[in-house]
């Protein structure tokens, strides 16, 4: 029950039809419209690389540590 | 005066008989797949130091190797991440041009034939560590019927420790190369990174070679036959794991500048 | 025992037993804290009264606040709030919470001591250079870290200051590796998941994050020393003007301050997390301990620890609100530093819950962690505010954030290492630590807390930032609008004179507790975790057969209690069956 209740609420935010707005500075929009889309791009994949690479050591330790148990 | 802690001797201590034949393993044939720790009804985990069960030590100090080296891991792939970043990132130059100087920095062939010693030089030190927990050996050995297993391992180890330094000999010349063509480390962006990670990853080697070299001392000083296989097991994961990390920043340094 | 002896001497300091290297922990946090207290108080009467002239020094010159800080800054967080919490007590307690005798790697883990206070010395040494120490803060952004010339300080300072941070870094991470280690591979029997002290969690979280976070620090300092001293550009970009000169005319880079704020702060958010975690799981077991009741919600507690730990990690652009950062990588941010919000939510109210229409023993450690709980409540409401970007874009290096930062991470962390040092006095020293003393502590220390840090959102959201030397003397608008902060500065300035004047008490108690202290019952607050364990009093260590004989076992969670009609009855984690109290408190 009370997964299913979170699965609805993760779904209805996923299927939210309100598009994400930008939030940030001026400047910021004002330097990333400046940048290049090939250096956003860039960013984003980093952004991504780090995150995914030690969010998947993080989960693969408890892994480990659940099998340990 | 307030009571003050007394230090307990962390360490085991170093056992003078080596006649008894116990190693210092638990009492038990060093080939026992129990790993000791937690929540084994065994309770390993509360013995004195030694009798935690047969492989406990070796188990531990694994662990500790691999969160070692996912530790090393995100250090690389910050490195990686700026390398991205880098790659394409301009500037604006004194004419307020947006300008990006990145260019490709030509990997020298010789990369690849270094690539390929270090892939033969994990395979070597497979064979080595897997000699260390040969079955019929180790029972042998823990018998007391000589040390079969640690000569055989030695030979194997000693031809990584060559390739290794073969492999950095190479990345020398590499470096050699592109200086004979005027590519030096402050020549461009895509040569800070070339000069910086096959730099750093060279560190680690060298590292990892020491640790090799450790590892043979090891293998003739330890009496026992746990810290031998420990020695041997994590410069074979820690020298396995440098060679999974060239062959990602090998694949980033050709493909992806 | 004999402490004459050279050799025995010797024995303590180079010791690799992790119950000592977690007093030289403790030791090496409380000289660094008072280094920290004293450098932050000459900031704020600088602040307040600029022409006050330093005996034995002269006039604080800006250059000279910018250098307090960046070491009141690098001291607090590094060689305080991560080494008492993770190192300290991770080292003095975690092996007996889990029912080891000892860390996985007691080498290693002396040597990450050792480290540890060669990076103190060389830090605080940087004060003695010519020019001072670095003045780029303990985020060190650059360029004004990374150009020797951007200012005083920046030169063999700054080199001092990456060197510092290097070895803490590699330290940290071998202490973090010891740490998993030991709670996977030492726990004793019985020590399931479910059973480990959520102190246990805290610590295995910060130490999780402390072996993902740190390399990545290592990486950046790295490129920064390239950036200073191999003459490339990571993080400056050609031709960019520093301090009037342009930078690096002659080398091509690619470089932006962009890419250090994004290394820096991926390992400084976890970091901060490193600090308050331990603390986190702290609470929960004493609040529990002292209302006699079970930690409410225990398995979701274990869960929003490690959920903590892991939204950590994703979080780190909430920093970079006004660093350029892409508008919509921003919005994914705030999102992420939101969600934070649910799992730190759920440890209040488990708090509460545990605490609520119980009859709490009022004891010290008690009204520590209650005071953490205020903290981290007061502190959180800002979170939300100053994680929405459209808000931090007009908070962000405000005093509102000062505020915030050191109410929930500062403060509450420092109220859990009271906590800890009441709660364990007994365990290092067979004394207890003086009530009287320690309830005077603790309301000086509350009433200090949020009488320094409170105002500090008003003069905040009335504009006054961080890093500015001095109030006075500006003549525009700006300047009118500083000086109408002073008042309030002032009154900041007295409550933090009162706050520190407040920690003499501690000193005090400490001192007396040690030699005077009247002698502590085997387990003082009828606590259920196994550091109480009669088999594993510090001070008696039990032959190897012994250990085998009565081996330690755990059979229930910790913080087991019953009310009866006459009295409590509480069940520790290693007894088998219930345990009539007889003791009063």
């Amino acid at each position: 029950m009370n997964r299913l209740a979170l699965a609805t609420c993760l779904l209805f935010a996923a299927l939210n039809p309100l598009p994400a707005h930008a939030q940030g500075c001026t400047q910021c929009r004002d330097n990333t419209a400046a940048t290049p889309p090939a250096t956003q791009r860039a960013y984003r994949h980093a952004i991504a690389l780090m995150a995914v690479a030690a969010s998947g050591l993080f989960v693969a330790t408890l892994v480990l540590f659940k099998r340990q148990n | 005066m307030p009571s003050t802690i007394t230090p307990t001797s962390t360490e085991p201590k170093r056992k003078n008989h080596v006649e008894d034949h116990d190693n210092g393993s638990g009492r038990r044939p060093p080939t026992d797949k129990r790993t000791g720790g937690g929540g084994e009804g065994d309770n390993y985990g509360d013995r004195s130091q030694g009798n935690h069960g047969p492989r406990e030590r070796l188990v531990r100090y694994r662990m500790g190797i691999f969160f070692a080296l996912a530790s090393d891991l995100m250090f690389f792939v910050a490195i990686v991440s700026s390398f991205f970043v880098s790659q394409s990132t301009g500037h604006f130059d004194a004419y307020n041009n947006y300008v990006n100087e990145w260019t490709v920095t030509t990997i020298p062939p010789i990369l690849w034939l270094n690539t390929a010693v270090l892939i033969l030089s994990s395979i070597t030190m497979e064979i080595a560590r897997r000699r260390m927990f040969h079955e019929v050996d180790v029972m042998d050995e823990w018998l007391g019927l000589g040390k079969p297993i640690t000569r055989r391992a030695i030979p194997w180890i000693a031809v990584t420790a060559v390739l290794g330094v073969v492999f950095l000999v190479g990345q020398w010349i590499a470096w050699e190369q592109l200086a004979m063509q005027h590519v030096f480390f402050l020549s461009n962006p895509s040569s800070h990174f070339f000069y910086l990670i096959t730099g750093v990853h060279g560190i680690h080697l060298i590292l990892g070679i020491f640790g090799l070299m450790a590892a043979l001392i090891g293998l003739y000083v330890s009496r026992s036959l746990e810290s031998r296989q420990i020695m041997v097991d994590c410069a074979s994961w820690y020298w396995h794991s440098m060679g999974v990390f060239w062959m990602f920043l090998f694949v980033l340094l050709v493909f992806f500048q | 025992m004999n402490l004459s002896k050279s050799p025995e001497k010797l024995r303590y300091l180079f010791t690799t037993d992790h119950r000592i290297i977690g007093i030289q922990y403790l030791i090496l946090a409380l000289t660094s804290v008072t280094i920290g207290t004293i450098l932050s108080l000459l900031m704020r009467i600088h602040l307040v009264w600029p022409d006050r002239i330093l005996p034995f020094y002269g006039p604080i010159l800006p250059e000279d606040y910018l250098a307090m800080v960046t070491i009141h800054g690098t001291i607090m967080l590094f060689f305080v709030l991560t080494t008492a919490p993770q190192s300290g007590f991770g080292n003095l307690i975690l092996p007996a919470q889990i029912g080891a005798r000892r860390m996985a790697f007691p080498v290693a883990n002396a040597i990450g001591f050792w480290l540890t206070a060669t990076a103190l010395l060389i830090l605080l040494s940087s004060t003695f250079v010519p020019r001072g120490s670095p003045i780029s803060g303990w985020t060190a952004y650059p360029p004004f870290s990374a150009v020797a010339s951007a200012g005083p300080g920046q030169g063999l300072g700054m080199d001092l200051w990456l060197a510092s941070i290097a070895l803490f870094a590699i330290a940290s991470s071998i202490g973090g590796i010891n740490t998993l280690v030991t709670i996977i591979k030492l726990r004793c029997k019985g020590m399931t998941w479910e059973r480990l002290p959520l102190t246990v969690w805290g610590w295995f979280t910060a130490a999780l994050l402390s072996v993902l976070a740190f390399s990545v620090l290592l990486a950046a300092l790295l490129l920064l020393f390239c950036d200073r001293h191999a003459g490339t550009s990571f993080f400056v970009p050609t031709g960019d003007i520093v301090n009037g000169a342009i930078h690096a005319a002659g080398h091509p880079g690619n470089g932006s301050p962009l890419l250090w704020l994004h290394l820096f702060w991926f390992f400084g958010h976890p970091e901060v997390y490193i600090a308050i975690l331990p603390g986190l799981g702290l609470t929960s077991m004493l609040l529990a301990n002292f209302s006699r009741r079970r930690v409410f919600a225990y398995r979701t507690m274990i869960v929003t620890t490690l959920l903590i730990g892991f939204l950590g990690i994703l979080l780190w652009g909430h920093h970079m609100f006004v660093a350029g950062l892409n508008p919509f990588a921003a919005s994914a941010f705030a999102v992420s530093t939101m969600a934070i919000a649910i799992p730190a939510s759920a440890k209040v109210l488990s708090w509460l819950a545990t605490v609520w229409r119980s009859r709490p023993h009022y004891t010290t450690p008690m009204l520590f962690s209650l005071g953490f709980v205020s903290l981290f409540i007061l502190g959180g409401l800002s979170g939300p505010i100053l994680a929405q970007p459209i808000l931090d874009e007009y908070l962000h290096n405000t005093f509102f954030v000062i505020a915030h930062f050191h109410l929930i991470m500062a403060l509450a962390a420092v109220f859990g290492l009271f906590a800890g040092t009441y709660y364990w006095f007994p365990l290092m020293t067979g004394r207890m630590m003086s009530e009287t003393l320690g309830r005077l502590h603790f309301w000086g220390t509350l009433l200090g807390a949020y009488a320094t840090f409170l105002p500090m959102h008003l003069t905040g959201l009335m504009g006054e930032p961080r890093h500015y030397a001095q109030l006075t003397g500006v003549s525009n608008a700006a300047g009118h609008l500083l000086a109408g902060t002073l008042p309030l500065n002032r009154f900041i300035t007295w409550s933090a004179i009162f706050l520190s004047t407040a920690q003499l008490f501690f000193f005090a108690n400490l001192l007396y507790s040690l030699f005077r202290g009247s002698p502590a019952p085997p387990n003082p607050w009828q606590a259920t975790t196994l550091e109480w364990h009669p088999a594993m009093h510090p001070n008696f260590p039990l032959e190897a057969s012994e250990i085998v004989e009565n081996p330690i076992a755990v059979y229930r969670q910790p913080c087991q209690y019953q009310p009866t009609p006459t009295g409590e009855l509480f069940l520790p984690q290693w007894s088998p069956d219930a345990t009539v109290d007889i003791k009063p408190e």
